[in-house]
Formats: C-alpha cells, sequence, structure tokens
C-alpha cells in the first residue's frame, strides 16, 4: 500500500508543481499557487511515505493510508479531473447471435418478432462515479460507478473501469444511430436511483443493527431511570419527608432521562450519503438489431441492444 | 448541441449581487419568466422579481439568500422561481445533520452536469489520478483500523488493537479503560479518537484531566498524533473568554477548570463529539461537581481512563459506569443488592457476574495478558563523601539562597536561587557557568560580593569526589554501554572533558536533529557512553542500552521517571540498572532517600508515580515545594525534618495506593476486548 501511494503521490504532485526525491521513501513538493490553499497556503511539503522515513526526516509529513493529506489530495485531484469524454476503441462486439444473446437474459412470452438487419452501433453514455457514504455509529464509504445509457435510460453498475484503460480520448463523436433521448440531468437522476436500490440491502442490514442497539440501550435508559423516579415517589410516604424537594428531585431526574434519550437518538442514526464526485461521457460500439415486437394487435418497434463490455442486454422502443 | 439544455442555472451568490437588498438573475432565466413572477426563497422569505431580471426585497435580502449557500440554484416551476442554496467549498458536517429517510446528495451535481455539458474535459491523466487517490482515501468500516498508519512513533501491541476494536465496535465509543499502569492507556485513546477523527465522525474533542497532566497530554496529542490541543488554561484560550469553549475544536482542560462558576455554564451548552477524561476514578462520588460536570456534557462518545476505578466503595464503579451506560448496572440499590456483600461496601458477590456486566463497558488489560516482557529496574545508590571545597561552596550557596529567598524584592530572583540551588548538587562548572552570567549583568553589591566568592570558589575546585565516583562506577562495568543524565549542558560539557578515556557522543536540545540522530546512531554501533540531558530525547529509542547513571537528580520526580523510562520501556529486554550519584548531607540526598525509601520509586512501574504524585495534590509540583522548604528552612535540621514530613506523607499516598491496586486486582482480574 505504501508503495502504491509513494507513486500515486510522485504523479500527483507531479501535475501540480515539482517533485523531487529527499531519500528513502520521502519526496519533496514544490506547489503551483492555484493549488497552494488546499494545502493551508503552503507551497513545499516534505512528504514520508514510513513512519521510519518520518522519523529520519524531523519535519516531513507523513502520508500514509489514512493520512488526512490523503483527503486533501483527493480533494485537488478531483476538482481538476471530475470531466472526461473516453471513446473505449478497444470495445469492438461481434455480430451474429445478438437477439440470442439479449433473449437468453430479457423473456418475452407470447410476442412474435420480426427482426432487422444487425448492425453495430455507437452509443454515448454518461458515467457517474458516486461517492456512497453510510455514516452511523461508524462510516463506511464507498465509490460506486453507474453508467446510463443517453439513448435509453438503461442503467448499469457492473461497469468495468479497468474498461477505461484503453480508450481514444481524441476522435470526434460520429452521430449516433439511435436518438439521444436522455438529458444529463434525467440521467443523473436515473443514476441516483439506481444507486440507491443497489444500496438496500446494505442500508437494510446498518439500519437493523443500529435499531437493535439503540432499542437496548433505550430499555436501560428508562428502566434505570424509572426505577430512580419511583424510589423518589415512594420517600413521600416516609416521615418527615419534604415533598416539594422530592418533587424537584423527580423533576430533574426525567431531565436527566430526557437528555440520554436525545443523546441515543443522535448517537443511533444512520446518514446515507452520495457525492458525485467524476463524470465522463463514454461511447462505445454496440451490437443492436431492429424488432418489430407483435403482441395480439399492437406492432411495436423497438431495438435489441447487446452490451458486450458488461455482458448485458436489453430493449428498448423506438418512436414510430 | 447534442445535449438538451439543464433545467436549472446556478451561480455563485457574489456574482448575483447587486447590493445588500438587491439581486440580479441570470438574464435567460429572468427571459423566461413573467413579470412580477414570485420568487420563493424556501425559509428566506418570498420576494418580486421585476421585467428585467431584477429581484427587490425588503432588507436583509442578500443575507437571507446567504444563509441558504454560497451558490445559488435557480429553478423555474410554471410561474414561480424556486431558489436553492448550496454550500461549496466545504464539506457539511454530517455529525450535525438532522436524520434523512432518502439519500442526503452532498454536493449538488449541477456545476459537473454543465460542465459536460459544455464539454470541458480534464485532461486524461488527472482523471485517472483522482480516481486512484479517491480509491486510496476512502474510509473503511471500523474492520480495518486507520488510526495506526497515522501514529508517529508509537509502537502499536496487540493488546492495544483489540481495546480499540472493542471500543469502536462492541462498546460504540463508550468505555472505561482500565488497563494496569504502563501499558498505553492514553495511546489506546488516541487511536480510538484519530479512528474517529480519521473517518469525519468526530470533530469536537474535549479531554479533562488533572490539573499537572494538561499538559503532557497536549505535547502527546501533538507528537504522537499530530493533533493540536488548545489548553484551556492558555493565554490564547482566556483571550477568547467564555466563548472559547465553542470555538476552539480541541480543548484539554483541567476539571477543576471546567467546573468552576462561568465555564461551567459555557461547556455544558456546548456539544463535544468526544470526551476523554482522564483519572477518572475522580470522578467516582455522584453528588461531586466533577460527576455532574461530565453526566451533563452533551456528548456522543467519551472514554473513561483509570488504572483503579474502585478506591473505597464498589458504589464508585456503579457511578462511573452510569456516566457511560445508565442502567448497565441497573439502579444504585439494585446493583448494591446484587453485587455487594451486605455491611462491607468494598466486598463484591456474584464476582463473575459482575464481571460480565462490566465488561460490557469496561476493558482492563493485565500485564500478565498482554504477552510482553517487562523487565525489572534495579537501583545502586552511590554515596559520595564531597571534598572539603566542595561542601564549603556548598554551605556559601546554601547560605545565600537562604538568606534572599523569603527577601521581597530580592535582588535575585526565586528562579535563580532555585537553579544555583539545584546546580550545586550538578557541579561546580555548572554553578560557575550560571554565577558568571549573573556577574554580566551587574548585580548590585550585596550579592555581587557573594557571587563573586562563590565563582572564585567554584572555579577552583580541581578535584571533584563525583567525577572520581563516576569513573569507578564506570570502571567497574567493564565496557557496558552507560547512558549518563545531567540535568545541565554545563555539567554535560565538563564531563565530556573529563571522560576523554571514553568513547562518548553527547545529546542535548542544542542539537539539530539530525545531529541527534547521529549521536544515538554511534552511540548504538561504537561509542560506549552517551552523555544526555533531559531536553528533547523522549521519543528517542534507547532500549539497547540498560544501563544509566543519574549524575545529578532532578527534584521533579517525573524527570527522573522520563529518565528512565528512556531506557526501561516495552522492547527493553534487560533488567535496567540505575546507579544514583549523591553527595551525603545535600538537599538531593535527602531527597532520593525520600523518592528510593519511602516510594521506591525507582523500581515502581511506568505510571505508577503519576498515580502517585497525583494523589498528594495539585496546586504546586514537587520541585517547587522543595525548594520552597530549602528556602524557607533555617537550618539543615529544619530542612531535613520538613522533608522527612513531606517523605512521610508520601509514603502513605504510596501505601494507600497500593491498597486500592490490589483491591482493583481483586475485584476485576482482567477484563479483556475481542
Amino acid at each position: 500500500m505504501t508503495d502504491g501511494i509513494a507513486g500515486l503521490a510522485n504523479r500527483f504532485f507531479a501535475t501540480v508543481g515539482l517533485v523531487e526525491p529527499a531519500g528513502y521513501l520521502a519526496i519533496e513538493a514544490l506547489l503551483d499557487e492555484s493549488v497552494q490553499p488546499y494545502f493551508g497556503g503552503r507551497g513545499y511539503l516534505l512528504l514520508a511515505f514510513s513512519p521510519e522515513a518520518a522519523y529520519e526526516h524531523a519535519h516531513a509529513e507523513l502520508l500514509t493510508y489514512g493520512s488526512p493529506l490523503l483527503d486533501v489530495m483527493a480533494e485537488v485531484a478531483t476538482a481538476r479531473g471530475n470531466a472526461i469524454h473516453f471513446y473505449l476503441n478497444s470495445v469492438q462486439p461481434t455480430t451474429g447471435r445478438t437477439l440470442e444473446k439479449v433473449r437468453a437474459q430479457i423473456r418475452l412470452p407470447g410476442h412474435l418478432l420480426e427482426t432487422g438487419e444487425e448492425r453495430l452501433m455507437m452509443f454515448h453514455h454518461a458515467l457517474f462515479r458516486f461517492k456512497v457514504s453510510l455514516t452511523g455509529e461508524e462510516r463506511e464509504e464507498l465509490f460506486r460507478d453507474v453508467v446510463v445509457d443517453l439513448h435509453t435510460g438503461w442503467a448499469t453498475l457492473q461497469f468495468d473501469e479497468q474498461a477505461l484503460r484503453f480508450y481514444n480520448a481524441g476522435e470526434r463523436a460520429v452521430c449516433p444511430e439511435l436518438r439521444l433521448g436522455y438529458g444529463l440531468r434525467q440521467a443523473y437522476q436515473t443514476a441516483t436511483e439506481k444507486l440507491g436500490r443497489s444500496m438496500v440491502a446494505q442500508v437494510n442490514t446498518h439500519e437493523e443493527q443500529i435499531r437493535r442497539a439503540c432499542r437496548a440501550e433505550q430499555r436501560q435508559v428508562v428502566e434505570h431511570y424509572q426505577a430512580m423516579i419511583a424510589r423518589l415517589e415512594g420517600g413521600k410516604t416516609r416521615k418527615g419527608a419534604d415533598p416539594e424537594r422530592i418533587d424537584a428531585k423527580v423533576r430533574a431526574t426525567r431531565t436527566d432521562q430526557e437528555l440520554r434519550l436525545k443523546d441515543l437518538e443522535r448517537r443511533y442514526r444512520l446518514i446515507r450519503e452520495i457525492t458525485l464526485t467524476q463524470m465522463a461521457l463514454v461511447s462505445y460500439l454496440k451490437a443492436t438489431v431492429p424488432l418489430r415486437m407483435q403482441q395480439g394487435k399492437e406492432v411495436k418497434p423497438g431495438v435489441a441492444i447487446w452490451d458486450s463490455l458488461v455482458r448485458e442486454g436489453y430493449l428498448a422502443p423506438l418512436k414510430q | 448541441m447534442i445535449f438538451p439544455l439543464p433545467e436549472i442555472y446556478s451561480l455563485p451568490l457574489n456574482q448575483t449581487v447587486i447590493d445588500a437588498d438587491h439581486i440580479l438573475l441570470p438574464l435567460e432565466l429572468a427571459r423566461l419568466l413573467p413579470s412580477q413572477a414570485e420568487l420563493d426563497i424556501g425559509y428566506a422569505g418570498k420576494a418580486k422579481v421585476t421585467r428585467q431580471g431584477e429581484i427587490l426585497s425588503g432588507k436583509g435580502l442578500v443575507k437571507r439568500l446567504s444563509r441558504l449557500g454560497n451558490l445559488l440554484q435557480w429553478s423555474r416551476d410554471g410561474d414561480r422561481l424556486q431558489v436553492r442554496g448550496i454550500v461549496l467549498g466545504e464539506r457539511k458536517d454530517t455529525t450535525e445533520r438532522a436524520d434523512e429517510g432518502d439519500w442526503v446528495t452532498v454536493t449538488d451535481p449541477s456545476l459537473l452536469l454543465e460542465r459536460v455539458w459544455r464539454g470541458d474535459f480534464s485532461p486524461a491523466e488527472n482523471f485517472s489520478i483522482a480516481r486512484e487517490i479517491a480509491d486510496l482515501s476512502v474510509k473503511p468500516g471500523f474492520d480495518q483500523l486507520l488510526s495506526f498508519g497515522v501514529a508517529q512513533g508509537v509502537t502499536v501491541y496487540p493488546h492495544q488493537v483489540n481495546t480499540v476494536r472493542t471500543v469502536l465496535r462492541r462498546m460504540r465509543g463508550r468505555a472505561l479503560l482500565c488497563d494496569e499502569v504502563g501499558l498505553g492507556k492514553t495511546v489506546e485513546a488516541g487511536l480510538v479518537m484519530m479512528e474517529y477523527l480519521l473517518r469525519g465522525l468526530v470533530k469536537r474533542i474535549l479531554i479533562l484531566t488533572p490539573p499537572s497532566l494538561v499538559k503532557q497530554w497536549q505535547e502527546e496529542m501533538a507528537q504522537k498524533f499530530n493533533q493540536d490541543f488548545v489548553i484551556s488554561g492558555s493565554a490564547e484560550f482566556a483571550a477568547t473568554g467564555t466563548e472559547a469553549w465553542s470555538r476552539f475544536p480541541r480543548i484539554i482542560a483541567s476539571i477543576d477548570q471546567a467546573k468552576r462558576g462561568d465555564h461551567l455554564s459555557r461547556i455544558k451548552g456546548t456539544r463535544f463529539d468526544l470526551v476523554i477524561v482522564d483519572e477518572a476514578h475522580r470522578l467516582r462520588h455522584r453528588n461531586t461537581e466533577a460527576w455532574k460536570l461530565v453526566n451533563e456534557l452533551d456528548k456522543k462518545y467519551i472514554l473513561l481512563l483509570t488504572a483503579t476505578p474502585v478506591q473505597n466503595d464498589l458504589d464508585e464503579l456503579f457511578n462511573l459506569i452510569t456516566l457511560l451506560r445508565p442502567g448497565q448496572l441497573k439502579t444504585a440499590t439494585e446493583f448494591r443488592k446484587q453485587f455487594v456483600v451486605r455491611g462491607d461496601r468494598l466486598k463484591p458477590q456474584n464476582v463473575e457476574q459482575l464481571r460480565l456486566q462490566v465488561s460490557q463497558v469496561m476493558i482492563r488489560n493485565r500485564r500478565s495478558n498482554t504477552g510482553i516482557l517487562f523487565t525489572r529496574r534495579r537501583a545502586n545508590l552511590v554515596g559520595i563523601e564531597p571534598t572539603h571545597e566542595e561542601m564549603q561552596l556548598y554551605q556559601l550557596v546554601t547560605g545565600m539562597v537562604r538568606q534572599l529567598y523569603s527577601q521581597d524584592q530580592a535582588p535575585l530572583s526565586r528562579f535563580t536561587l532555585k537553579t544555583l540551588q539545584m546546580e550545586l548538587g550538578s557541579s561546580p562548572r555548572a554553578v560557575a557557568s550560571t554565577v558568571e552570567r549573573l556577574l554580566q549583568d551587574n548585580p548590585p553589591l550585596s550579592p555581587r560580593a557573594q557571587l563573586q566568592e562563590i565563582l572564585e570558589l567554584s572555579r577552583g575546585i580541581r578535584y571533584s569526589a563525583k567525577l572520581t565516583a563516576l569513573q569507578k562506577t564506570l570502571s567497574s562495568l567493564r565496557g557496558e554501554k552507560v547512558v549518563i543524565f545531567t540535568r545541565y549542558l554545563a555539567t554535560l560539557h565538563w564531563l565530556r572533558e573529563s571522560l576523554g578515556d571514553y568513547s562518548t557522543m553527547v545529546y542535548h536540545g542544542g542539537l539539530s536533529a539530525r545531529e541527534k540522530d547521529e549521536s544515538i546512531a554511534r552511540f548504538r554501533t561504537d561509542a560506549q557512553l552517551l552523555l544526555s540531558t533531559d531536553s528533547g530525547g523522549e521519543g528517542r529509542n534507547l532500549q539497547f542500552c540498560h544501563i544509566m547513571v543519574n549524575f545529578d537528580l532532578p527534584w521533579n520526580p517525573m524527570r527522573i521517571e522520563q529518565r528512565i523510562g528512556r531506557l526501561s520501556r516495552i522492547g527493553q529486554t534487560r533488567d535496567v540498572y540505575i546507579f544514583n550519584l549523591s553527595s551525603r548531607g545535600t538537599v538531593e540526598d535527602r531527597i532520593l532517600e525520600i523518592l528510593d525509601r519511602k516510594i521506591n520509586l525507582f523500581e515502581l512501574v511506568v505510571g505508577e508515580l503519576d498515580l502517585i504524585l497525583g494523589r498528594l495534590g495539585e496546586e504546586k509540583d514537587l520541585e517547587e515545594t522543595i525548594m520552597e522548604l530549602v528556602g524557607t528552612s533555617h537550618s539543615d535540621e529544619e530542612l531535613r525534618e520538613r522533608l522527612g514530613r513531606m517523605g512521610e506523607q508520601l509514603q502513605e499516598t504510596r501505601e494507600q495506593y497500593e491498597r486500592v491496586k490490589s483491591l482493583d486486582d481483586a475485584i476485576f482480574g482482567e477484563v479483556v476486548g475481542d
């Protein structure tokens, strides 16, 4: 992990200034003015990538997994690299069995299908990279890529990020055969919904754990304070008891109980957050087959699409 | 244009403001609006839009809008216009956010959507680096601990890893940490704190300690965890007034200060995400201000640290646990009925059941269950008969100190007098060095003559009985590596000159980091002796050496403990031998007697001294108390008698500590983490 961070830090600081090695597992970085505010106004950083290296360099800042500096770097890097257009020229689907592959995944009972000629077509997608945070008693973060087909609204979480390694960003777009029916905002909406649905099980598990723990503590608190109040109230019947004083104590105990319960409420809650951190337009070829789908008297034109990257088929209606 | 125009417009607030009550809408949006459209500013109110796209409103429009955020997002809904505020540039404080049923979008996506729509793309390398760094910065659940990587100069032991995991997971950040002394409770608390901080679960932290430990906590948090805390007694804090409690995010306070008058109401009204209370046995009584204060603090997580949770009464345990989790041990009456033998408030019954209940919130690691090798410390007193000249110098300086100490407006400060008196216990060279400096300042006639005499006498001493004793001690050690500690630089240089036959390295606060490293490295490999002052060496690893000499003795036992701690710490594989050089009849000789015989300082376990001294009271540290006795005693006999009384008190405190320790061992045994 350390080597990974060291290599990455070298690449990162080279994009925002100058980097020089400063001994074993340590670097010096001179920062461009534009990014200095992120680093507390500093223009120079001495970074060590292991505690031993930090010890060797008395003024070095330790940069390792978990370091707050890594968060700052992530913020700067994201601000400088959050939008791109990829043409994935490595994706070269084959034709011939497109409808067969789609129908293996999608059932169309009672439909009569009439097919046209299979073709490869360029599709444009919006890739949304979300940071997902579940914050309850602990905080768990993860990244999720959701890709939305801007022609049909089809969305997937199965996009292989490795595909982005083989691309050609210089080519310009060819005109898509399908009309772009989806706006970016609509795609964003679709992506967040898809993401939310995919997280349901995880969220439910967290919530159940939290609810169970909260209930147990609430029960303890209530029992504890109710027993105290009962004991205080019982004291009223004692000879020489001062009921006003006892009432005041009961009130104070109730206030304390409220405070504790409020405290529990605040501690035991799950906050679900998503942040869009990066976005890419991703264009690549897919195999398509025009269809006429007839069910009873109704005839609908459509297209069957096979996405070889995520190995998923889907159908899209065509406007008549 | 491939992509449709977004329906939403975003503009920074400061680009739309004309003046405080007057705002201009984005033109393309204004064109779409009928005149006199109504603007809905959410909870900030409503306003009218003119034909030119200007919004006119009553006073404070901009202020009201700025409450929504620094980026305003306008959207059209038929004839109505809606505005939503977004905070850009800083992450929203999730710990303060109210719970919401659905996903919360932390930042508004509009800007990024617009950027993509405009085709304003980043270089591919930047995009790829951003993805990789983001992947590394992602915060996992507590299965994977992050703090070990960021703690500096800290060796984390398995029992500490278990403790941290247990506190985070099973105890949900509310725990009583009762490890035996020397097993690193502070480090455990620091690691838990870092786990929360690194995940953004904690922002505001309050550490409550006894006054004598405030500074130590501040240093440890800075050195080990790179966290800056402000001390509640500092000038910076005082200058901010009572607001300081809510203004500073990380505060270390003495509990005595926190519970005082105006501070109390402020501190109670402030929300803290994490509260750490050191020496938490001070909260054992439910009716004390300290207990009430901690009970009423608005806090999310709380860690109570003590090696001795029960001191006089099992109710103390109940009170501590109630601070963490009320009801865990039911009510006080039920607790007593179930777990305390009737008629003996210190004797537990149903011990196994009690341990089970307590283990839900308490961790107590014992040396025996850590698997760490702890070696012994062995102290040796090297008594020295001072020469006639040395004794003469001693009498002269002590006489002057006594004479001037109680004088109003004395020509020499009490600090200077204390320094001279302490240097006297070190070497004539140290005394001479200070006196030379004092004479350069041209002091008044009265001490000048005395100082002159002291200078001549100290310079004239050619034979040092202490140095001879040191040389004899070293030759008896037959080439073993030895660290020789002295308080004073002048003594260190003199010793280096005088020990020319030995290969010697020096180590003091005046060296650069590189020189310090080199010095330690050469001592490790080549040199036999390391001459070291007390300053600047706490973090350096000297466990490869197991013999030390106290050439002079600090009056503050904590400093002695720190010296010993540089050799005798986890990782030392041999017993540590401590040679204390002491000239008979001097103040140091009596202090040594007290520390060695009365509290057995040199053989205490690391951390126990804190507990013993902590029981003495808080007003002054021992060094100040001793100087007060030296300066105000009229004769050596009187001083001996007064120091003797202090020794009795220390002995009593130590015995009390031993009783409590045995009691806690009997009740809890070990209650370990997962």
